[in-house]
């Protein structure tokens, strides 16, 4: 009897699953014309949560109160997801928020990888990403999008100049620490280029997990090739972890460098000034630079109890900008959004003239900071020494050698 | 500089000397493991929350209480002993008398409470914790530069591991701790009080476990996952040693930490995977252990038949299920229905080997994400066509499950767990280490193509009416073969396995096939996932995934038809809907792998067929336990058994 009946049964079955379902979608997602609506997709809990997470979460509430809540007449809500750290995660979220919750644009995004997937979604369906927080140059080099925007600062920024510094007192060869994640492999890959351009040579490299519980056996091979510097590929806890463990085993007394090109406020407070003093990098933001940068810090620590670190101000004044630019252009179509941003320049606490590059790339004057000693911080929070300005223009890859397909040459 | 094979002599000795202190780690570990095991027969999963616990007092203490290193190096294990006395008392008890893998499961639900739970209260990404002043600085050994706190670890651990040991082997406690492992009744005919003895043995296998936990956190930092990892390892440690063996499990810990150490030095990629590498091989050619004396400790006393629907109920259940999911995207999100599909698919693989042959693998993601990478790569790389790069990942799987499984067989019970696992471990790393699969980045940019040269499956319909068919052809064909004799003989086999084989039925072909299509289903799942989301991630190949089908299966009730489709439905659902919880989504699915364990050993579906069929008064035998045994006078025991639940 189950043999007999069985071929019949699918057939209905069958015929339910594809005879129901073929005319009941709509052939693309609805346009959210009654809402702009902005995902800060970012890592709530994990390794880099004080860097970006709830922070960046409130400054872009920030960024959308200070707009009275409205543009063109219409709200804008802002929603936040934590990826965990993980693609599978980040992407899928990604996908719900535009395939079925309405969202217009999405921000921060730690984590390059992550970054990567968002940004070919967010070209596929036309919509924004505004990334302010991951650094990997293939996101306006090329996987750049005309709706993609990388606004704080990225791998060149921060190491490009440090690089040339420590080559020319003499450091000229080199050994690597990099975590085995999209940013760091091709902060790797740049920082390679550089200093063999500048003549000096990579001795050697290691490649720890994401998150690794300790560095040691990374840091080790490292103090055995005796390279005149450490350059270390890592970001947040595996960052803050690896300097610790560096003086724990007495490789900076030994009398090796470390470099360490991507570092925030929120490193610096997490290792202690005694720990960290005298770590020279490069800040696209530091809260106690003039009244500008001070005032929206001061707002933000009082809902934050933390002043900003560089990547949260860059989701607000990223926002900022890219409301500005609906306003503009009378619509939150995204392909006439971001040509007003690109037009527009960018001027706020973070970004004097601040310009949006053909690549998405905007351009900013940054800081080449240095850590105080404790002794010269006079106040809770009061941690760098601003040693010089570098101009916007040598911030990012020259556009005359960019894969970004969007430059035409 | 002198070298040895070209590594520079003093980083050798230097990696040598960080593996002897994981290895004190490990030691201390699984040394509470096998004493654990060897008295109350539960491999404990948790004993690496347990660790984590221990850090995270030692955190507490500090922060909140201003109590320093030193106490709580003694206070936390005491207090954290203490608590898990009770938790022995109170729930523990209740599994001696099952079968090995209820054990594994209950602890594995407490382990994702706890761990849960801390990551809401103190953050993932953890907490800071100094070294005691008193140990602070380090001194030059020539070779390297040896920070005082790490050679406190070797020395404090050694001697913790050799007092243990001398206690357990060289006094009179020791000798009656070791009957009563042996034979609990006749101890306790000589007047020795053998409950107590467990809940106290118990009590200090967790205290070890958080001793080495306040260790730790000078060292590791406090961290709610910092477990996690370490106890996977630990279990190959046990495993290697040998089941129960005191000084199995200290010699085989300093020893795979020192092995470890090695492969930092000659092969850094592969130090993560090298003690799985070990574990299958010892376990293939030496299952006992390297010091192990109880061979195949598995006693199961009660047999878990679940009724099932009759082929009719079968029948209107799957159309039912058809309708209901064809008509379904009016509704919720299609996205969200599609994740629900490919799990339930994968649930059913799972439960194919789990449920109807009684071998629960801990391994299943590697099929899962092994077949993902493969089908990604192949529509990516290659260009291949959706249904082929499918088909590829699905052969892939396939093949996969028939070499790990013509291996994994032989074993049975929790050693099935543990090799499967370390066969999945090796894939992960495969998957983490090989150039093709994008690291941790995975594999992105999967093209969904055009099926059969003419559906285009960018089109979110065709999407989803193809997941659909897949899903409802492969549910199909799972049930045939459930249904058919080979499936009966696969349930007459697991049940009694001597009998099915005093029958004349090659068990062990039976299980291979049993095993490889639940592969090569797993397979299909992982390939669809890969199309669907368009991306091969590691998160499909993590352990952890392997947890999460065991939850779905065993939550919807394993060995019923529909009980995965459930289950994947209810775990994806609180995924889904309940991410704003965070971290409480993990402390809920291991309070319901808990509630499972203890209250419905027959899932939901299984339990609900029960009062259904006590509501209707069926007092006879529900047909499908029949159909599940072979038909033979001496069975009468077990279907009685059956009709009654659990």
């Amino acid at each position: 009897m189950r043999h007999l009946g069985s071929a019949k049964f699918l057939a209905v079955a069958g015929m339910i699953g594809l005879g129901a379902l073929t005319p009941l979608y709509p052939a693309s997602a609805q346009v959210s014309d009654d809402v702009v609506k902005i995902g800060v997709l970012t890592d709530m809990s994990g390794q880099w949560s004080d860097m970006n997470g709830p922070g960046s979460l409130v400054a872009a509430q920030m960024a959308a109160e200070d707009f009275g809540g409205k543009v063109l007449g219409k709200p804008i809500e802002i929603i936040g997801a934590d990826h965990q750290q993980k693609v599978d995660v980040g992407t899928g979220i990604a996908r719900r928020w535009i395939e079925n919750e309405h969202v217009d644009v999405i921000s921060d995004v730690t984590n390059s990888a992550i970054a990567i997937a968002v940004q070919r979604m967010t070209r596929e369906s036309n919509r924004i990403a505004l990334f302010s927080s991951p650094s990997s140059t293939d996101l306006t080099g090329k996987e750049c999008s005309p709706t993609g925007f990388q606004w704080v600062y990225d791998n060149y920024s921060n190491t490009v100049g440090p690089v040339q510094a420590l080559l020319a007192q003499g450091k000229k060869t080199w050994y690597f620490v990099t975590a085995d994640i999209a940013f760091a492999t091709s902060l790797e890959k740049l920082a390679t280029k550089v200093i063999s351009e500048g003549g000096g040579t990579v001795v050697g490299a290691t490649r720890n997990p994401f998150g690794a519980a300790d560095m040691s056996p990374f840091l080790l091979p490292a103090q055995a090739s005796k390279a005149n510097v450490i350059f270390l590929a890592e970001a947040g806890k595996d960052l803050t972890t690896a300097i610790k463990q560096s003086s724990e085993f007495g490789i900076t007394a030994g009398g090796q460098v470390l470099a360490a090109p991507i570092m925030f406020i929120s490193d610096v407070h997490a290792l202690g000034l005694a720990a960290a003093q005298g770590t020279s990098f490069v800040e696209g933001y530091y809260w106690n630079l003039n009244d500008e940068t001070r005032a929206f810090a001061k707002r933000f620590f009082e809902r934050r109890k933390a002043m900003p670190t560089a990547l949260q101000a860059g989701v607000y004044s990223s926002i900022n900008h890219y409301l500005k630019a609906v306003r503009a252009a009378g619509t939150d179509e995204a392909k006439a959004v971001a040509a007003k941003m690109r037009e527009l320049p960018v001027n706020d606490f973070l970004a004097k003239n601040g310009k949006v590059r053909v690549d998405g790339r905007m351009v900013h004057d940054m800081y080449l900071v240095q850590v105080k000693k404790p002794s010269e911080s006079k106040a809770p929070w009061d941690y760098y020494n601003v040693v010089a300005t570098i101009p916007a223009e040598q911030t990012a890859i020259p556009l005359s050698e960019s894969e970004c397909p969007l430059v035409k040459k | 500089m002198s070298t040895i094979f070209g590594v520079p002599s003093t980083l050798v000795y230097a990696q040598l000397l960080l593996g002897l202190i994981n290895g004190a780690f490990y030691a201390l570990l699984s040394l509470g493991l096998a004493v654990i095991f060897g008295m109350m027969n539960i491999v404990n999963f948790a004993h690496g929350a347990q660790y984590m616990l221990g850090a995270v007092g030692a955190w507490v203490l500090l922060n909140y209480f201003g109590v320093n290193y030193w106490v709580a190096l003694i206070a936390v294990p005491v207090v954290i002993g203490a608590i898990n006395m009770v938790v022995e008392r109170l729930v523990l008890q209740r599994l001696y008398k099952l079968d090995h893998i209820y054990g594994m499961l209950l602890t594995f639900g407490l382990a994702l409470v706890l761990q849960g739970a801390m990551s809401a209260w103190i953050g993932s990404s953890g907490q800071p914790y100094a070294i005691p002043p008193e140990l602070a600085g380090g001194r030059n050994l020539g070779f390297m530069y040896l920070p005082n706190y790490r050679a406190w670890v070797i020395a404090v651990s050694l001697v913790v591991c050799l007092s243990t040991w001398y206690v357990i082997e060289r006094t009179a406690l020791g000798a009656n701790l070791r009957a009563a492992t042996e034979d609990s009744l006749l101890v306790q005919a000589f007047g020795i009080r053998v409950p107590r003895m467990v809940m106290l043995t118990y009590g200090a296998g967790i205290a070890l476990a958080a001793l080495a936990g306040v260790l730790a956190a000078p060292i590791y930092q406090v961290n709610p996952t910092m477990g996690d990892e370490l106890i996977i390892v630990v279990f190959a440690v046990v495993v290697i040693g040998g089941m129960g063996s005191i000084m199995g499990s200290i010699v085989t810990g300093f020893m795979l930490g020192v092995v470890e150490g090695l492969t930092k030095a000659f092969y850094p990629q592969g130090s993560s995977t090298v003690a799985f590498v070990v574990m299958a091989i010892v376990l293939l050619v030496r299952p006992a252990g390297l010091f192990g004396s109880k061979p195949d400790a598995s006693h199961r006393v009660a047999s878990h038949a679940v009724p099932d629907f009759t082929p009719q109920g079968q029948k209107i259940a799957f159309v039912l299920m058809a309708a209901c999911l064809a008509a379904a995207p009016l509704a919720v999100y299609p996205g969200f229905l599609m994740k629900v599909m490919i799990f339930a698919l994968f649930a059913c693989a799972f439960n194919l080997i789990a449920g109807y042959g009684k071998l629960v693998s801990f391994g299943h993601a590697m099929f899962l994400g092994g077949a993902g990478y493969v089908c990604g790569h192949a529509a990516k790389v290659w260009g291949l066509s959706p249904e082929l790069a499918i088909l590829a990942g699905t052969a892939a799987a396939t093949l996969l499950g028939l070499i790990t499984g013509w291996l994994a067989i032989r074993r049975s019970g929790i050693y099935f767990a543990m090799v499967t696992l370390a066969f999945a471990q090796m894939v992960y790393f495969v998957a983490l280490q090989a150039p093709f699969t994008g690291g941790e980045n995975g594999l992105q940019g999967i093209p969904r193509g055009t099926l059969f040269g003419f559906i285009d499956l960018s089109k979110p319909a065709a999407l989803y009416t193809f997941v659909l068919v897949v899903f409802l052809g492969g549910f199909f064909l799972m049930m045939r073969i459930v249904g058919s004799p080979y499936g009966r003989i696969l349930r007459g086999i697991s049940d009694h396995e001597m009998r099915a084989q005093s029958l004349g039925y090659e068990s062990a072909r039976f299980k291979l096939v049993a095993f490889t299509l639940s592969a090569a289903f797993s397979g299909l799942a992982g390939s669809l996932k890969a199309i669907v989301s368009q991306l091969a991630s590691l998160t499909d190949v993590h352990w952890g995934m392997s947890g999460e089908v065991l939850l779905m299966t065993f939550l919807g009730g394993a060995g019923t038809l529909f009980g995965p489709v459930i289950g994947a439905a209810i775990v994806v659902t609180m995924q889904n809907y309940l991410s704003a919880l965070g971290q409480w989504v993990a402390v809920i699915h291991g309070l319901i792998f808990i509630a499972c364990v203890l209250w419905f050993r027959g899932g939901i579906v299984g339990e609900l067929i029960v009062r259904w069929r006590r509501l209707r008064g069926h007092k006879t035998v529900p047909p499908d336990a029949v159909a599940t045994s072979i038909p033979q006078p001496g069975n009468r025991k077990d279907i009685a058994m059956a009709s009654n639940g659990n």
